[in-house]
């Protein structure tokens, strides 16, 4: 089965909207298997005083994510997105969501390295 | 009785107040001194006492002891996103949880137990009718308010007749109400500045939405401008007293003197507060 993509986005207009550097505190989600958005995420733990980390990472749970793609992942994200098994890519930022996928096809996104398990 | 001393702001002169009028009131019933402020706690310093008997306090965290399903209904109950449920097993955030027990009840399995974790530590000590307690959070804990909660309750617990005068942490964050939780009467110590007044607001808001009655005391009052006083007037919360600023209290409490002999405008003051908790001390007047 073909991955299905997570990545955080600025805004969820489309493929060209601009990535979110954030991971926990990002504005939404686009959803993505084969170059086509499966859904768009809005992000409920923006706001949230605390545990955004792990609170987006339990919606990317919920949508059955294979892989995310962000500017950062903190702590708390990575060690929930480790156990889940969902792998974390880095892209650089100023890039759109688009650009960021087509970096993730050709293979050129250094991943979070798995550090730890809790 | 149960007085809390809170202000918003920090810096005020809580711990100015308290200690002083900690010392004052255990010449005439027996008093209760709590600190409260478990970040930095230091109303001790200000306080004779002996030697103070500590005991270790601990929340207690969510631990997997059964098999789990992974149902999920965990960490639907948890508001922090402090435990995750995975296929077979679950992932808690120590420095996230709150520790309230959601999860442990919500789980249908059972299979969710409280392990102790150790936060911070609980110590009393007296002195003739003086008894102080004291919280003091071990340092890289993130969650004041049980702890406080805990101080407090220590102070509290069967102080009959007794006053009980709790020192709380500034601001207006779950710590803070935490500890005037209980109070029968929250006297809130601002300074005439505009972050006074600002830190002020706040923490009358915070009394009225937790029905709790407050007064204040404006300290180094001569330092800023009116606005502290018109707020206060506007608002109807009634004005204790008001100390003008005073080297001489600053250098006695940077070494740790209680400054009541040496300063004529804090001992009006105290008596005034006296004045206004003496009357429901003496009818024993409790929460």
């Amino acid at each position: 089965m073909p991955e299905r993509i997570a990545i955080t986005v600025r805004t969820l207009s489309g493929l060209s909207a601009p990535m979110d550097p954030r991971f926990g505190r990002a504005a939404g989600f686009l959803l993505v298997q084969d170059g086509q958005i499966l859904e768009k995420l809005e992000n409920p733990a923006i706001q949230a005083a605390h545990g955004a980390g792990t609170g987006a990472a339990a919606l990317m749970q919920e949508h059955a994510a294979d892989v995310v793609i962000s500017g950062a992942f903190g702590p708390k994200a990575h060690s929930a997105l480790c156990a889940m098994g969902i792998a974390m890519r880095l892209a650089p930022p100023g890039l759109t969501a688009a650009e960021a996928l087509e970096r993730e096809a050709r293979g050129e996104l250094r991943s979070q390295e798995l550090r730890y398990f809790r | 009785m149960i007085v809390s001393f809170a202000s918003g702001k920090g810096g005020t002169g809580k711990t100015l107040l308290t200690t002083n009028l900690a010392w004052v009131m255990s010449g005439r019933r027996p008093t209760t001194y709590v600190d409260a402020d478990v970040e930095e706690p230091n109303g001790h310093l200000f306080l004779k006492h002996d030697a103070a008997q500590v005991r270790r306090f601990a929340v207690a965290l969510p631990e997997l002891v059964a098999e789990c399903t992974g149902c999920g209904a965990c960490q639907e109950a948890c508001a922090f996103h402090a435990i995750l449920a995975l296929k077979n097993r679950v992932v808690v955030f120590p420095e996230l949880c709150h520790a309230c027990g959601g999860c442990v009840l919500a789980c249908p399995e059972r299979s969710l137990a409280g392990r102790p974790h150790e936060i911070g530590a609980i110590a009393s000590a007296s002195q003739d009718a003086l008894r102080l307690m004291s919280g003091r959070l071990d340092v890289g804990q993130a969650r004041a308010a049980p702890l406080v909660e805990a101080v407090v309750d220590a102070g509290v617990r069967d102080h009959g007749m007794d006053l009980v005068i709790v020192d709380c942490p500034p601001g207006t964050s779950c710590a803070a109400m935490a500890a005037v939780r209980r109070a029968d009467l929250t006297i809130l110590v601002t300074e005439p500045t505009p972050f006074g007044l600002n830190d002020l607001r706040l923490a009358v808001e915070m009394c009225r939405a937790l029905g709790r009655d407050c007064a204040a005391v404006v300290n180094r009052s001569d330092l800023g401008d009116q606005e502290v006083l018109r707020y206060l007037e506007r608002e109807g919360v009634p004005v204790l007293g008001q100390i003008p600023f005073e080297r001489g209290i600053a250098a006695g409490y940077a070494r740790g003197e209680l400054a009541l002999e040496r300063s004529s405008a804090l001992r009006q003051v105290l008596d005034a507060i006296a004045t206004r908790i003496e009357p429901a001390v003496l009818k024993g007047n409790s929460s």
